[in-house]
């Protein structure tokens, strides 16, 4: 059997783990009535949505790096999972940001584990993008 | 050529076999990580009680009995309650023996998603007059401005500043003043001059979507200040015994409600973070003992080669030091940020008070671990290390074979 790449398994365990934040640590419930009466979603629901969408690429391309042969395509691939990594951080704070207040369930919960799991994104794409370092050849012992 | 110190030896060696170097790691990373956790856990809520017991001012809090469980809890969290009783309880406190100052208070609830903030708090009406509480406060902040009647003083985490207004059923207030933090209920809290919260409760009929149906003559609790010298308890019993229908609690029984809160979750965490730490060490203690049995040529070779006993007894002991040490620090900096990032998600749960210890406390705690993780590598290496230097180099290589 073929040995998978561990950094790819571990980066697609961390792609479904962001698929399954706003699951475990759910964005606020509740509707905001507009003016003219329509009711819509917070727009933590958005980032919500959006996340779970990035966490997918995330771990589609973990199991494309556990999978691929070559070194230099997985090294490549690991360039954009450290970019994902970036989006994944950037959504919740800029792209589209959580509620103002910082009380809200998205506030408490779902931004602060999705900005650590963009982080860890981010070092694992870092890792995988490093040009492999040449083997030592001799030691001797002081 | 290059040389290698006995460093740089052992981390080579943990990098020989990183699968088991890293769940030797991962180990006590999970035994320091939740020993830290737990311990500023623990230290915040002391912290907490401190500085809120500090801004509380009274000795003694009087409300209706049946309902100074909710109360505590108002105190502690900020969670909104209501509950009223007749004025003129206080000045059959007032003149009991034991009191020097009584202040009254009355707690109201806003409406849900009120129309400055998002959530529900906790107005509280505060007599200025009388006010011993958060007066001392008003007086440093508020520099000898008055405080007029539609004036308010809110906690911290109202999200309101200074200047801000702020409509509560109807009535615009003015923010004369943000508290500082304290991590308790008062955070959660907005301080009414009494006038303007009676002005507040008539205006709701005709100004609120939900008119407030509180007598003018009804209060929710009275804020004690005992004589200097006189006994907090014996006070306490007095009021119990003198007035009827009342309940009185002292800032120590906030810490015990807090206490019996802390005590299940605080169990069960440092239960765990002892068993964690036994496992670490057996762990440890077994996994060395393997690796010294598994690498006897080795280190008989080692010491064939002239390498003192003492050089392979510190090859083995740097090792675990490594391995324990590495997995301490990953553990303090991943606890870290876990508790950083949820250290609010984790005050609303336990419903407790939280406010973060001094940098000097953290890094005392964050060293104390880091002893505690390396003390555990050296203990549990110690056998293997001492047993694997005393044999001879030609006996451990034959053993090895």
């Amino acid at each position: 059997m073929k040995k998978l790449n561990a950094l790819g398994i571990a980066t697609a365990v961390v792609g479904v783990l962001i698929i399954l934040t706003p699951v475990i640590l759910p964005v606020c419930e509740g509707l905001l009535e507009l003016t003219n009466g329509k009711q819509v979603p917070m727009r933590c629901f958005w980032t919500a949505r959006a996340e779970m969408i990035i966490g997918g690429l995330i771990a589609i391309t973990g199991l494309m790096i556990a999978f691929l042969k070559s070194a230099e395509a997985r090294r490549r691939l690991n360039h954009q999972v450290a970019l994902l990594g970036v989006v994944t951080i950037l959504t919740p704070l800029f792209i589209i940001p959580t509620c103002t207040h910082p009380d809200m369930a998205c506030n408490l919960g779902t931004k602060p584990a999705l900005i650590i799991l963009g982080a860890v994104t981010l070092g694992l794409g870092l890792y995988g993008s490093r040009t492999p370092e040449p083997e030592i050849s001799d030691h001797t012992i002081s | 050529m290059k040389e290698i110190d006995l460093f740089s030896l052992a981390l080579q060696n943990l990098r020989r076999k990183p699968y088991r170097s890293v769940a030797i790691g991962l180990c006590v990373a999970v035994m320091v990580g939740s020993l830290f956790i737990a311990t500023i856990v623990l230290r915040g809520v002391q912290t907490s009680l401190s500085v809120g017991q500090a801004r509380l001012g009274a000795d003694l809090v009087v409300v209706p009995t049946g309902y100074e469980t909710p109360a505590q809890e108002a105190f502690i969290t900020g969670q909104p309650t209501t509950f009223y009783m007749p004025d003129q309880v206080e000045s059959q406190i007032a003149e009991l023996h034991g009191v020097a100052q009584t202040s009254t208070q009355v707690y109201v609830q806003t409406l849900t998603n009120a129309k400055c903030c998002i959530g529900e708090f906790f107005l509280i009406g505060f007599d200025p007059e009388t006010d011993f509480t958060i007066a001392p406060w008003l007086a440093t902040h508020l520099k000898g401005k008055p405080l007029g009647p539609l004036d308010v003083i809110a906690g911290d985490r109202i999200l309101l500043r200074e200047g801000d207004g702020a409509t509560f059923y109807g009535t615009n207030f003015r923010i004369a003043g943000v508290l500082e933090k304290t991590g308790m209920g008062i955070d959660r809290t907005i301080y009414v001059p009494i006038e303007g919260l009676r002005q507040m409760i008539a205006d709701s009929y005709g100004l609120a979507e939900q008119p407030l149906a509180i007598n003018p003559d009804e209060i929710s609790s009275i804020m004690v200040s005992i004589e200097a010298g006189a006994d907090i308890i014996d006070v306490a019993e007095r009021i119990e015994g003198q007035v009827e229908g009342v309940h009185v609690f002292t800032a120590s029984q906030l810490n015990q409600a807090v206490a019996r809160q802390m005590q299940g979750v605080m169990g069960i965490t440092f239960g765990v973070t002892a068993t964690l730490w036994l496992m670490s060490l057996l762990l440890v203690g077994l996994i060395f003992s393997l690796i010294v049995n598994e690498r006897q040529r080795e280190l008989g070779l080692l010491r064939a080669m002239g390498a003192p006993r003492r050089a392979v007894f510190r090859l083995v002991m740097s090792e675990a030091g490594l391995l324990t040490g590495l997995g301490g620090v990953s553990g303090l900096v991943i606890s870290g940020v876990i508790l950083m990032s949820f250290s609010r998600l984790i005050q609303l749960r336990l419903r407790i008070p939280y406010l973060l210890p001094s940098t000097v406390e953290i890094i005392a705690v964050e060293v104390g671990l880091l002893i505690l993780a390396l003390f555990t590598g050296a203990l549990a290496s110690l056998q293997p290390a001492l047993s694997i230097s005393r044999l001879e180099p030609y006996a451990a290589i034959r053993q090895g074979e």
